[in-house]
């Protein structure tokens, strides 16, 4: 479960980035953020993960809050960044092991975990060479599965799917899938429509900070049908792809 | 404990990226170890020779003691100056933090590990600067094994209070320049430091090459008693004198406890004063705030479309 009450950030005095976010993100949900570029997704999720100070407002993660109960809460999240490009002059393997100490994976269930993750996405075999070698691909991929090494409850992933070839894409939408089912939650943001009109149970749309719509994307679409504001908005958004 | 090993070591691993990027595509290793270990016996043999040069000289006078006192000095002194650089890189500008911060990790568990990093590279420059002159001594004074067993001690525990100074500063001139804009610039700083650090020791050495023994003897003792003068700022120049003099465990005791004190207050400082500048300034957000000002004049005309549409 993650909640966010009354969330504000400013990088610049005066110009909130996420302003009085609120928004529950419940157990068992896959939760789509949807919004133009610079909206305020990666500040967002970079709140929820303890990366940025909010302002004002509240986090809350499993009912554990990211400020003053960090370690737990972290704990309980898998988190993807948008950029893989992290820690390259390691190997493969040694990142993934590297992820299982901080997260106290047992070293038994640690290797059977790896190789079944690794082989899923098909980087099994690359293990023990240099990250830097990997492509983005690649490299998107690895995190993944550093991410989901401890089982974490709450996954938090910033655009996953960029990079990713169709294969990839499709299996990692079915483990989110799995993943909601069994009672966890899953929060992502994405650009594309499509992937939450399809995966996601719930969506909400960030604009310049502000969350202008929660729902289903049901909900969503008749909305747009007499609210001008929305529409600009799909375009902005439709206009990436 | 594990927790500090495991980032230590991911630390470090990536810290030497840099390094290795330059270096020549793929150059084999064999190759790279043999030039490391020509670079290693070039600088030894160097600082051996020095070391054997003073020590000579003073013996002369009787007061090859004075060696030592001198040594440590320039060695807390080029501690202190290569441990700045190595504080701005390892706390401010790796762009590590972004991703070790969503760990579940207390931050003292981070500042540990970023600290060891910095010391790790302290010992390969003792590798290089002290272990000659420490044997050079030890062999001219007949020393006994404690000898070398007290030196190296104290050559694993003294770098570590001038890392602490080190890092201190950095973090109080960061924690003020909380806005620099400038990053970039700010970045050139380390290496005219250390340019202009690395000709002042070449006009030194070449310096002292034409001095007759007595101007060095006289130079030798202003050195030293600069050694009184900074030992009574610097609180574990004195142990670590006495306990390499005198091969004593004591005195390298009381050096251990007054890092000890050192490092648990450092701890509990750099906490907030690092936590609190850093988090907040994370930042490689100034090209994107371009790209998305000049987005949103994109995206006006297809408003102002919409807009007549429905007018
Ligand atoms: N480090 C930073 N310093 C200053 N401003 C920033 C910084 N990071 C982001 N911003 C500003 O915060 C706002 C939100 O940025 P954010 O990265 O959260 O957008 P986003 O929704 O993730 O966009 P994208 O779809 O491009 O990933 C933007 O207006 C951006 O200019
Ligand atoms: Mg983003």
């Amino acid at each position: 479960m993650i909640k966010l009450e009354n969330v504000s950030k400013s990088y610049v005095k005066g110009k909130k980035s996420v302003d009085t976010l609120n928004l529950e993100i419940k157990d068992g949900e896959i939760f789509g953020f949807l919004g133009p570029n610079g909206a305020g997704k990666t500040t967002t999720i970079k709140m929820i993960t303890g990366i940025l100070n909010s302002d004002e407002g509240k986090i809350l993660v499993d009912d554990k809050d990211i400020k003053t109960d960090s370690i737990s809460a972290k704990k309980t999240i898998g988190f993807v960044p948008d950029t893989p490009d992290i820690f390259l002059k390691l190997k493969g393997i040694e990142y993934l092991n590297f992820m299982g100490d901080i997260y106290e994976v047992p070293k038994e269930i640690r290797k059977q975990r790896i190789e079944e993750l690794t082989k899923k996405f098909e980087i099994y075999d690359n293990l023990n060479e240099e990250m830097q070698g990997y492509s983005h691909g690649m490299r998107q991929k690895i995190i993944l599965c550093g991410a989901l090494l401890s089982n974490p409850k709450n996954w938090i992933l910033d655009e996953p799917m960029t990079g990713l070839d169709p294969k990839a894409s499709y299996d990692l939408k079915e483990m989110m899938r799995k993943h909601a089912k069994e009672g966890n939650c899953v929060f992502f943001s994405t650009h594309v429509l499509e992937v939450a009109e399809k995966l996601c149970d719930r969506v909400g749309i960030i604009n310049k900070g502000k969350l202008i719509f929660v729902g289903t994307f049901d909900e969503m679409k008749s909305k747009l049908k007499d609210n001008g504001t929305l529409e600009e908005l799909f375009l902005e958004i439709t206009q990436d792809e | 404990m594990n927790k500090i090993f495991s980032l230590t070591k991911v630390l470090l691993k990536n810290s030497f990226q840099k390094y290795d990027e330059k270096n020549s595509k793929k150059s084999s290793k064999a190759i790279r170890i043999i030039s490391y270990g020509i670079l290693l016996i070039y600088f030894m043999a160097i600082f051996g020779f020095m070391s054997y040069g003073l020590i000579t000289t003073l013996k002369q006078i009787q007061q090859e003691a004075m060696f030592i006192g001198i040594f440590l000095l320039a060695l807390a002194l080029l501690t202190i100056i290569q441990s700045i650089v190595g504080a701005t890189n390892v706390f401010y500008f790796s762009k590590d933090l972004e991703f070790v911060l969503p760990l579940p990790l207390k931050p003292r568990e981070i500042l540990i590990a970023k600290l060891n990093v910095i010391l790790v590279t302290e010992y390969i420059m003792e590798i290089l600067f002290a272990v000659a002159p420490i044997i050079t001594y030890g062999e001219l004074t007949s020393a006994g094994p404690m000898f070398y067993i007290i030196s190296l001690l104290v050559l694993l525990i003294f770098p570590i209070i001038s890392i602490l100074i080190a890092t201190f500063i950095i973090m109080i001139i960061m924690s003020f320049s909380k806005g620099v804009k400038n990053k970039d610039r700010f970045r050139l700083i380390a290496p005219i430091l250390g340019i202009i650090i690395a000709l002042v020791f070449s006009f030194a050495i070449s310096g002292t090459s034409e001095i007759t023994d007595d101007e060095l003897i006289e130079l030798l003792m202003q050195a030293n008693s600069m050694v009184e003068v900074v030992s009574d700022t610097l609180p574990v120049i004195k142990p670590a004198i006495n306990a390499i003099l005198n091969s004593s465990f004591i005195e390298f005791l009381k050096l251990l406890g007054i890092t000890a004190v050192f490092y648990i207050v450092f701890i509990i400082i750099g906490n907030k004063l690092y936590f609190r500048g850093a988090v907040g300034n994370l930042s490689s957000g100034a090209k994107k705030g371009k790209n998305i000002t000049g987005k949103d004049i994109k995206i006006n005309p297809v408003r102002k479309i919409i807009c007549k549409k429905r007018i």
